[in-house]
């Protein structure tokens, strides 16, 4: 028994050090950018100029707006 | 002479009986035993001064670009909410068991060269992590960035902006 608990460490610190981070490994559990609140904040009123304004709306023009492709890929 | 004698006498059962308080095991180490009021001041006014002198010459980059919000955002609702926690949300158990318990970081934002500081290096005897091991500066402000806004942010705008949208390609790694 005595010989487990060090064994037992050693895979847990093993297992800590894979779960290191790297975006790359978040991606199949990443959740989409819920635009659609974006809508009910009313963006006319908000801030045009406030840098949380302008990253909401940059995340968000690809979901809201998949129409306004360059004209080639029409 | 004599007060001399004196003098050093008291200072050797000083070393003798501090020694002798460190073995003796009755030091409560457990973190659910807070600190006295003046072990709190002592610890609380070193960090504060430590941080403060360490930090004073590092150059704050133009936080109030969006892009650094939209590569922060995703960083910190990885690796750093289990611990200071997002708008709307609850405590957690690492909010409530660590001692010193983390700053709620949506409540209000310090310093951006205090907590560039704090995120790179870390904090020691605190749960607290040093970041800049593994991350390079880039990155750490626009963590900073982020934390400097995220007092203001609503839950779904925290949600927009912390989501890791897997179209957008990301570049630093
Ligand atoms: C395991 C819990 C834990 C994690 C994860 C964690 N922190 Fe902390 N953090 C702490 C604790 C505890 C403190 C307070 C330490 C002290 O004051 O002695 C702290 C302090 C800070 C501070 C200093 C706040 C101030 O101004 O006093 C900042 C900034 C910070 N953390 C940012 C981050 C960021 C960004 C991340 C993610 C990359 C992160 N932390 C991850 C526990 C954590």
């Amino acid at each position: 028994m005595k010989i487990f608990t060090p064994l037992l460490i050693v895979t847990l610190l093993l297992t800590l050090a894979a779960q290191a981070h790297d975006p790359s490994q978040h991606k199949d559990k990443a959740e989409k950018p819920q635009c659609a609140a974006l809508k009910d904040m009313d963006i006319k009123k908000m801030d045009k100029q406030d840098p949380v304004t302008q990253a909401l709306i940059k995340k968000c023009m690809k979901q809201l707006h998949p129409e306004e492709k360059p004209e080639t890929e029409k | 002479m004599a007060t001399i004698k004196t003098l050093l006498l008291a200072t050797i059962a000083l070393c003798i009986g501090l020694a002798a308080f460190i073995y003796s095991g009755a030091y409560p180490v457990g973190a659910d035993v807070p600190h006295t009021a003046f072990t709190n001041w002592v610890l609380e006014t070193l960090r504060d001064r430590s941080i403060e002198r360490a930090s004073k010459d590092i150059q704050v980059p133009d936080l109030d670009d969006p892009e650094l919000l939209i590569e922060g955002g995703p960083d910190y609702n990885e690796m750093c909410v289990g611990c200071h926690l997002k708008p709307g949300g609850k405590e957690s158990e690492l909010s409530q068991g660590l001692y010193p318990a983390p700053p709620d970081l949506t409540k209000r934002a310090s310093d951006p060269r205090r907590q560039f500081w704090a995120i790179k290096h870390g904090i020691k005897a605190s749960g607290m992590p040093a970041w800049g091991p593994t991350h390079d500066d880039q990155r750490i402000w626009a963590m900073v960035a982020f934390l400097q806004k995220l007092p203001e942010l609503t839950p779904q705008q925290y949600q927009i902006l912390t989501a890791r949208d897997e179209e957008a390609p990301d570049h630093h790694h």
